[in-house]
């Protein structure tokens, strides 16, 4: 008996934080509340722990002062919320937070390397076809812009406008010939 | 008059309304402060972390989830704030901390005189020659009022080596007292 009794308290000792919280499964809060009605040294040891921990409570009971309250708290509500892009990509102080950010950064890069090559991949509605442009059926519109060319060629070039004026000049001599 | 709970003001704070995040916040006010006052070691120090803990748990408000205990979440708060500018600081220089208390003397108040007596004076100094990890688990148990299995979450330690800390903080103030007391 003595042996079992001594064990309990052990096991008493190492739960008692536990006890104090209600962390414990009832039966054995039951068990325990049962054995301390007749163990003083557990009684003994519960007691001194509430009573350290209470009169910690108050020990520790320190005070920020209402001026330095009152004035942290608007500083508290005047600060802005960071925007949705400065939260997303903002610097962490925490490290883990930080790697975090990292990975939202990479995301970030590659959905717009994808968004550029969709991009490039999708026909435009109004774009001309490459077939289109590569394989020469642009001949309705080159047709008359090389016949354009060519006479503006023409032109600069003089030949037509020799030719021309050659054959009003030979005209022109055989009229003076006739005439003779 | 209508009484303004601490339920409701929780809400409040939820839905972005500022009118009521002073007051709820003067609840939790001095436990708060405590706590920092006693993690970090240094009032000027425990300030800074008391504001970042404001403007985080403001921040933080929208995406609180009501169904947690608002002290506990508060608290976390607070600790991770004040252990991730610990860290930045020179922790070593911050665990062998053991100023002695900031508590005044000579006042006509009857609260101060009490927080001011000889076995509160003693705890104080106590807590404070205490290893960080027993000390941030002592504190979060006395100040934030958390259960082991809250502050195991909050320091994301395993329990039984929370309540392996508290165990030994509680054995050495017990030490330290007896000690205080028979000299």
């Amino acid at each position: 008996m003595p042996n079992e009794n001594r064990m309990t308290c052990e096991k008493f000792n190492r739960d008692l934080f536990l006890y104090i919280d209600t962390g414990l499964p009832v039966e054995q809060i039951e068990f325990y509340s049962e054995h301390l009605k007749y163990c003083s040294g557990c009684r003994k040891l519960l007691e001194e722990t509430e009573e350290l921990l209470a009169l910690s409570s108050t020990a520790l009971g320190e005070d920020i002062g209402d001026a330095k309250f009152e004035f942290m708290v608007s500083k508290t509500l005047a600060k802005k919320q960071p925007g949705l892009v400065k939260k997303f990509f903002l610097p962490e102080k925490n490290k883990k937070e930080n790697s975090f950010r990292l990975g939202k950064i990479a995301l970030s890069s590659v959905l717009v390397i994808i968004a550029v090559v969709v991009s490039l991949l999708i026909v435009k509605p109004y774009a001309v076809p490459a077939e289109i442009t590569n394989s020469g059926m642009m001949d309705w519109n080159g047709e008359e812009f090389n016949l354009k060319i060519s006479e503006l060629s023409d032109e600069l070039n003089g030949d037509e406008w020799n030719e021309e004026e050659a054959e009003l000049l030979f005209i022109n001599e055989r009229i003076n010939q006739l005439l003779k | 008059m209508i009484n303004i709970t601490e339920d409701n003001l929780i809400q409040k704070c939820s839905k972005g309304d500022a009118d009521a995040f002073a007051p709820l916040m003067k609840i939790y006010r001095q436990r708060l402060f405590s706590y920092l006052f006693k993690l970090c070691g240094n009032r000027i120090t425990a300030e800074d972390q008391f504001q970042e803990t404001l403007i985080k748990v403001w921040r933080a408000f929208p995406k609180y989830d009501e169904r947690n205990k608002f002290s506990s979440w508060l608290f976390s708060i607070a600790h991770n704030s004040a252990m991730d500018a610990l860290r930045k600081k020179n922790l070593h220089e911050f665990l062998e901390y053991n100023e002695e208390s900031e508590f005044e003397t000579g006042t006509d108040d009857p609260h101060m005189e009490l927080i001011n007596s000889e076995a509160h004076k003693i705890i104080s100094r106590a807590v404070d020659q205490l290893p960080i990890k027993q000390r941030e688990v002592f504190l979060l148990r006395v100040n934030g009022e958390m259960t082991f299995k809250e502050i195991a979450e909050a320091t994301k330690e395993p329990l039984n080596t929370v309540i392996s800390h508290m165990h030994y903080s509680v054995k050495k103030l017990r030490k330290i007292l007896r000690q205080e007391y028979a000299e």
